[in-house]
C-alpha cells in the first residue's frame, strides 16, 4: 500500500515555477529519500503533501486521503520537521514540546521524556537560547514524539552533530522496525545511503529519477588521476578489472573506478606513481550520470 | 624535483561602485540605509506636513479675524496647567506659526521621535538577531564604520525628511497668512526643522545606544518609555509638583523655548540635545565595536507564571504570547489615564474661579459638562485613546501575523488543528488581548477620577468602548490576514487607525462635507466617558469585529500558508 502518492502534482507561485507534473509513490514502511538542489523543488513538494500550500494543479494523497480534502486526518498521523522553522521565543524547550503535544491531545509521556533523553536536549532553556542544532533537536522530538505513521522531515541532520546523527538514524531505524514510513529531503549522500530504501531526485521542478539505493551502491564509483615520472600508456589500466574511461595527458592518467581499488594501486605502484588522486562523486551525480536529466515516471524504476 | 612556483592569476580589478548607488542604493551601508528608512521617511514626513498644513487651514479660517485671534490668545493663556501640559507653552498663538507650534509641536516631536526609536533600535541591534549582521560585519570593514554608516544613513533620512518640513512649514506660511505676523520666514522655517530633526535623532539615539546592550527590544522600549515619560514629565511638571525636577533631565525641557515659527530661538537648548545626541550615538558605535556581536544582556524580566504561558491549546498559546504586550499597552495606558483622570480636578478649579473660561468651553465643546471629571476625560483623553488602542490592536496583530511569517504556524498546522480553528482562536486571543489593555486602563480612570471624589462608574465603562473599538479593528486585521497575506495586516491596522484620526481631525478643519467625516468609526461612537453610547457605533464594530474574524477564517482555508 502506497502511503505517499502523487500524480503530475504541479505548483506555480505566481509565474514561478514550484514543480511540474511530479508523480511520486512512497510505500508503507519504507524510507524515502528525496534529493536535490537548491530551488529544485523539495520544500515545495513536502508542502503540498501537508496541504500547507495547495496544488496549481495534480493531486496528492497521504494513507490514500487527498492532501486538499481532510488535511486533518493526514496530520494526525504525519510527524513534520521543516527545513527552517521558528518557535516561541518566551517558551522553554520543554514547554514548546508540551504545546505540540497538547495540539495532538497528548502523547505517551515516557516516550516523550525517552525522546529528550536519548537526543540530551536541556527542556528547561528558552527557545531562543538554543543553538541551532538544539532548536533541530525540539523540532525533531516534536515530530517523533506522537510516534507518527509517517515522518516527513525536511533536511533533518541539519545542525546536529555526528553524535546526535547517530541518535536520529538509530530512531530512524527503531521507525521503520516498527512498520512506519518515513519521508526525508536531504543533501547528504552518507545520510541517504546509511537509511533509505529508494531515493528520488527532483531538479528544476522536475522528478528525474527514482530508484532503490542497493542500485545507487551499485552504481558508485571513483573518479581517479593518477600522475607518474613519465608517460604510461592508457591500455595498461583499461583491461584492469572495474576500471573504465581511461584518458592519458602526458604523465597523468584519468579513469573511472568501480570497486575495489586495489588491482589499480598495485599497476600504478610499479610505474613511478608519484600522485594519486581519488574522487567520489555526489549521490546527485551519480544518479544523473546514470539516468540524465530527463523526466521519469515512478513506475519506471524502483518499485 | 624542480617545482615552477607561480604567482596566483590576478583578478581584474572590480569596477568601482558609483557615487550614486553609494549615497542611495546598494552600493554602501550608508547607501542601503538611506535606501531602508525611504518608507518610514516618506510616511512620517507626510504626517507631519499634513499636520503642518491643517494648523495652516485651520489659523486661516476658524482664527481668520483679529477678534478670533485675540479670543484664542485668551484662552491659551487662561488655560489650566492641565490643559497647557496638553498644548505646551502657548507663544504668539494668535500667529500662524505660534499656533502650529503650540496645537501640534507635541505630535511633531513624538512621532517623529517614534521613527527615530523604531529606526535606530533595529539598525543594528535588529538586524543581528537575525544574522545578517554577521554578513556585513564579515565584510573587509570595521565595525565602526559600519555602525557609523547606518547612523549615518538614518541621520540623512531625518535630514531629507526635514528639508520637506521646512518647505512646508515655509509654503503654508506664505499661502495660509491672513493677518499680520502670520508669515513664516525661511530662516523661521530651517530653524524650526532643525529643532525638529535634533529633537527626533535625540530619542533615536538612546534606543541606538542602548541597543548594543540590551537588545532591538529593550532598546526601543527604553527610548519609548524615555520619550513619552519625558514628554509627560515636562509637560505635567506645573501639575504634578513630583515632575519639577525630573523635568529638567528631558530634552522636551532642554529645546522647550526653541519655538521658530512664534520667533523664539533657544540655539544652546539645542546644541545642548545635539552633543547629548552625539555622545549617545558614540556609545552605540563603541558597544558595537566592542561587543560581541548579536550577544545581548539578558535583563531580569521576571516569568510569566506557567498557567499564563498557554501550553494547552492555540487561544492559550496565542494570549499567552500577547500577555506581556498587552500588560505592557495595559499599564501605559494606565498610568496615562490615571493621571488625566486625576489631573482633571485642576481643569475644575479653574473653571469655577473663571466663569467667563467655562462659557468659552461650553461654547467649544456643546453637549459635554466640562465642569465633571468625566466631561474632561472625554475632552481630552478620548480621541487620543482611540488612537493608542489602535496603536495597541496593530501591535497584537502584528504579533498574531508572525505566528505565519515567521513559520511557527507552519509547524502548529502540521498536527490535526485545523486552519479556520486557528484563524479564530488566534484572532480571539487578539480580542482577549485589548479586553485586558483595556480593563487595566477602566481601572485606573476609575482611580483617578475616585480621587478627585466623582462618580467613577461612568468613565470606566465609557473606556470599555477602545475595547470595542479595537476589536473591530483587529477583525479587519484578522481578515485582511486571512484573504491576503499574514503581513499585510498590521500595516491595514495601521492605515485604518491614522486614518481614522486624521479623518477626525481634517474633516472639520478642511471643511469636508458631512458624510466624509462621518466616515470615522470613531464618529458613531457617542461621548461614552460621559455615558452617551450611540447604539450604531457598537453595532458596527461588533459586526466588523466578528465578521473580521469569520472573513479570516473562510480566508485563511483557501488560501496557501505562508503565502
Amino acid at each position: 500500500m502506497s502511503v505517499i502518492e502523487t500524480e503530475k502534482l504541479t505548483k506555480f507561485y505566481g509565474p514561478h515555477r514550484g514543480i511540474l507534473d511530479v508523480d511520486l509513490c512512497v510505500e508503507d514502511g519504507e524510507i524515502y529519500g528525496f534529493l536535490g538542489p537548491n530551488g529544485a523543488g523539495k520544500t515545495t513538494t513536502i508542502r503540498l503533501l501537508l496541504d500547507l500550500i495547495r496544488p496549481t494543479s495534480g493531486r496528492a494523497s497521504v494513507f490514500g486521503i487527498e492532501t486538499t480534502v481532510d488535511p486533518v486526518a493526514i496530520h494526525r498521523r504525519v510527524g513534520y520537521l521543516p527545513g527552517e522553522f521558528a518557535l516561541f521565543d518566551r517558551l522553554t524547550g520543554g514547554e514548546t514540546i508540551e504545546y505540540f503535544a497538547n495540539l495532538r491531545g497528548g502523547v505517551d509521556p515516557l516516550y516523550q521524556a525517552d525522546l529528550v533523553a536519548r537526543f540530551d536536549l536541556d527542556p528547561s532553556r528558552r527557545f531562543k537560547e538554543y543553538s541551532k542544532g538544539n532548536k533541530q533537536k525540539v523540532g525533531l522530538v516534536i515530530a517523533l514524539q506522537h510516534r507518527p505513521d509517517l515522518l516527513v522531515l525536511d533536511e533533518p541532520t541539519s545542525g546536529l552533530d555526528p553524535l546526535v546523527q547517530q541518535t536520529f538514524f538509530a530512531l530512524l531505524r527503531e521507525t521503520v522496525a516498527e512498520g512506519r514510513s518515513a519521508f526525508l529531503s536531504s543533501h547528504i549522500l552518507d545520510e541517504v545511503e546509511r537509511t533509505c530504501d529508494r531515493v528520488a531526485i527532483v531538479r528544476d521542478g522536475r522528478l528525474v529519477a527514482v530508484d532503490r539505493v542497493e542500485a545507487l551502491r551499485g552504481l558508485a564509483h571513483h573518479e581517479v588521476e593518477l600522475r607518474f615520472t613519465a608517460p604510461v600508456p592508457a591500455s595498461v589500466f583499461a583491461s584492469l578489472p572495474g576500471v573504465s574511461d581511461v584518458v592519458a595527458v602526458d604523465d597523468r592518467l584519468q579513469l573511472r573506478v568501480s570497486g575495489s581499488m586495489a588491482p589499480v594501486v598495485e599497476a600504478a605502484a610499479g610505474r613511478g606513481l608519484i600522485d594519486f588522486e581519488t574522487r567520489e562523486p555526489s549521490l546527485e551525480q551519480t544518479f544523473l550520470a546514470q539516468y540524465g536529466r530527463v523526466a521519469v515516471g515512478v513506475a519506471n524504476h524502483g518499485r | 624535483m624542480a617545482v615552477e612556483i607561480r604567482g596566483l592569476p590576478v583578478a581584474a580589478s572590480a569596477p568601482r561602485v558609483p557615487l550614486r548607488r553609494r549615497l542611495y542604493g546598494l552600493g554602501s551601508i550608508f547607501g542601503k540605509t538611506v535606501r531602508d528608512s525611504r518608507a518610514g521617511m516618506l510616511v512620517v514626513t507626510a504626517l507631519l506636513g499634513v499636520l503642518i498644513v491643517a494648523g495652516g487651514i485651520t489659523m486661516s479660517s476658524t482664527y481668520g479675524t483679529l477678534e478670533a485671534r485675540r479670543e484664542l490668545a485668551a484662552m491659551s493663556q487662561d488655560m489650566p496647567p492641565m490643559l497647557r501640559g496638553m498644548y505646551g507653552n502657548p507663544l504668539d498663538v494668535d500667529t500662524l506659526g505660534g499656533f502650529i507650534s503650540w496645537h501640534y509641536g507635541a505630535y511633531f516631536a513624538l512621532l517623529a521621535g517614534l521613527w527615530s526609536i523604531l529606526a535606530l533600535s533595529s539598525v543594528l541591534a535588529g538586524e543581528a538577531r537575525r544574522g545578517s549582521l554577521d554578513f556585513a560585519v564579515a565584510t573587509p570593514r570595521s565595525r565602526r564604520s559600519i555602525a557609523l554608516e547606518k547612523v549615518a544613513g538614518h541621520a540623512t533620512a531625518i535630514g531629507l525628511g526635514m528639508v520637506v518640513v521646512a518647505v512646508v512649514a515655509w509654503v503654508t506660511g506664505v499661502v495660509g497668512a491672513r493677518l499680520p505676523g502670520d508669515s513664516i520666514s525661511p530662516a523661521a522655517a530651517i530653524s524650526f526643522a532643525i529643532g525638529l530633526g535634533i529633537r527626533t535623532l535625540v530619542a533615536g539615539s538612546v534606543a541606538f545606544a542602548v541597543a548594543p546592550f540590551l537588545g532591538r527590544g529593550a532598546a526601543a522600549g527604553i527610548a519609548g518609555a524615555l520619550m513619552l515619560g519625558g514628554y509627560v514629565i515636562h509637560s505635567y511638571r506645573t501639575v504634578v509638583p513630583a515632575f519639577d525636577t525630573l523635568a529638567d533631565a528631558t530634552w522636551f525641557s532642554w529645546t522647550a523655548d526653541h519655538v521658530p515659527l512664534a520667533g523664539s530661538t533657544d540655539w544652546a537648548g539645542i546644541g545642548i540635545t545635539a552633543v547629548v545626541c552625539l555622545v549617545l550615538l558614540a556609545i552605540g558605535i563603541e558597544g558595537f565595536a566592542r561587543r560581541d556581536v548579536g550577544v545581548t544582556i539578558p535583563l531580569p524580566v521576571p516569568r510569566l507564571p506557567r498557567a499564563l504561558l498557554g501550553v494547552h491549546g492555540p487561544l492559550g498559546r496565542s494570549f499567552g504570547d500577547l500577555l506581556p504586550t498587552a500588560l505592557a499597552w495595559g499599564v501605559g495606558l494606565g498610568i496615562y489615564g490615571v493621571l488625566m483622570a486625576a489631573a482633571s480636578q485642576s481643569l475644575l478649579d479653574a473653571l469655577d474661579a473663571s466663569p467667563a473660561m467655562a462659557e468659552i468651553f461650553r461654547n467649544l465643546i456643546p453637549g459635554i459638562d466640562i465642569t465633571t471629571a468625566a466631561g474632561f476625560l472625554q475632552l481630552a483623553f478620548a480621541e487620543i485613546g482611540f488612537v493608542l488602542i489602535g496603536l495597541a490592536a496593530a501591535t497584537f496583530i502584528a504579533g498574531r501575523s508572525s505566528d505565519e511569517t515567521s513559520g511557527r504556524l507552519e509547524l502548529q498546522l502540521a498536527t490535526p488543528l485545523t486552519r479556520a480553528r486557528w484563524a479564530v482562536a488566534s484572532g480571539a486571543a487578539v480580542w482577549m488581548a485589548i479586553a485586558l489593555v483595556t480593563l487595566l486602563l477602566a481601572a485606573c480612570v476609575a482611580l483617578g477620577v475616585a480621587s478627585v471624589g466623582q462618580d467613577p462608574m461612568t468613565p470606566a465603562l465609557g473606556t470599555l468602548v477602545l475595547a470595542l473599538y479595537g476589536a473591530a479593528l483587529a477583525g479587519i486585521g484578522v481578515g485582511v490576514a486571512g484573504v491576503s497575506r499574514a503581513s499585510f495586516a498590521m500595516p491595514a491596522v495601521l492605515a485604518l487607525t491614522i486614518g481614522t484620526f486624521l479623518l477626525d481631525l481634517l474633516a472639520p478643519i478642511l471643511r469636508l462635507p458631512d458624510w466624509v467625516g462621518q466616515l470615522a468609526l470613531t464618529a458613531h461612537l457617542g461621548e461614552p466617558m460621559v455615558g452617551t453610547w450611540d447604539g450604531v457605533g457598537v453595532a458596527v464594530c461588533v459586526v466588523l469585529a466578528i465578521g473580521g474574524l469569520v472573513v479570516g477564517a473562510i480566508g485563511m482555508r483557501r488560501r496557501d500558508v505562508g503565502a
